[in-house]
């Protein structure tokens, strides 16, 4: 059954923030055999130093990081996640933690893609940190990278939060 | 890109396989408007009749064939390619295109722009009627420069399709 919100958003999953307000979500179906091939093959070839952990369709970025990996989310409903639910934006590399989230953006400056930081390493030269995520690529799969190693049509990383005490 | 082999590539696996990393809609729909095979495509079609007929013809085929019901439909991100073309290319052909491409099954972003375009509201229904210019509405997940225009099919003349009283047109 499809529900649909005020303004007319799909529904599939009961999800709410932690104020109450529903997030709009849906749940998509598997990609066929050739196209997850395909998908499979263009990461290679394209992404080596990407690592898959897995591969399903049925939940996007921010399904994976909001939604334990059970339906879409849309990213425009990325603003009332983060104000709702408690996060606060991370300024500084060095304060990132495991379970933080990064938030990329196009040259627009809208959301489009989201990512949870799996490790911060300190680089000696040049001096700087190494930030590692984990992100599921719209329907192609989920897979650990640095922070800036994503297809041009996922944006750049713009900014990281934390929802932690 | 010639138009044979535009039409080949963006029915492949590996194009859906490109564009589906996106995860939202309006990125989606951004994505297709930027894609050089796409644009030449819409070069293409923009200036040829027969063209914008095919287009039509590829809409019906690949949401008519069938697919394994376990997966989403592979046609999915063609469908949607060749719904925005005509569009932006045969905008009086769009309602005609949506309802052929809202019957494939399984589809995703196929499915929520022919939804949307379906959905698109009569001059009658608003009562936004203008005179000769028409109401001008948008799909919101479309690229900015896009927008539907509602008018009375006496105003259109019988050569364009029609749907009801009403036939649409993309204005810029």
């Amino acid at each position: 059954m499809v529900l649909l919100n005020e303004q007319g958003k799909r529904i599939n999953l009961p999800l709410a923030t932690s104020q109450g307000n529903q997030i709009p979500n849906e749940q998509r179906g598997e990609l066929a055999r050739g196209i997850k091939e395909a998908a499979l093959k263009g990461m290679r070839d394209h992404y080596p130093e990407a690592r898959l952990r897995s591969f399903r369709s049925d939940y996007n970025c921010l399904g994976m990081v909001f939604a334990n990996r059970r339906t879409w989310i849309d990213p425009e409903q990325l603003e009332l996640i983060l104000s709702e639910d408690g996060y606060r934006r991370v300024i500084n590399e060095r304060d990132l933690q495991p379970g933080d989230v990064v938030v990329y953006r196009n040259t627009a400056g809208a959301a489009v893609h989201v990512g949870v930081v799996d490790t911060v390493t300190p680089i000696l030269y040049p001096a700087s940190w190494e930030v590692w995520v984990l992100s599921q690529w719209g329907a192609a799969g989920e897979y650990f990278h640095r922070v800036d190693y994503v297809h041009p049509l996922l944006g750049t990383p713009s900014e990281y939060w934390t929802e932690r005490i | 890109m010639n138009w044979t082999d535009a039409l080949a590539e963006v029915e492949s696996p590996h194009f859906a396989a490109r564009i589906n990393v996106v995860s939202g809609e309006r990125d989606f729909f951004q994505a297709i408007a930027q894609n050089p095979v796409v644009r030449d495509m819409y070069r293409h079609s923009r200036d040829s009749g027969e063209l914008r007929e095919e287009v039509l013809g590829r809409i019906q085929d690949l949401a008519a064939a069938d697919i394994d019901r376990r997966y989403e439909n592979p046609n999915d991100t063609p469908l949607a390619v060749l719904l925005w073309l005509t569009c932006r290319a045969a905008p009086d052909s769009a309602q005609v295109a949506a309802h052929y491409t809202a019957r494939a099954p399984q589809c995703w972003y196929a499915r929520n722009l022919a939804q949307r375009i379906i959905a698109l509201p009569t001059a009658e229904s608003t009562n936004s009627w203008e005179g000769g210019e028409g109401k001008v509405s948008t799909v919101s997940i479309l690229p900015v420069d896009v927008k539907v225009k509602v008018m009375p099919a006496a105003v259109t003349g019988p050569a364009q399709s029609k749907i009801g009283e009403y036939t649409f047109g993309v204005v810029s």
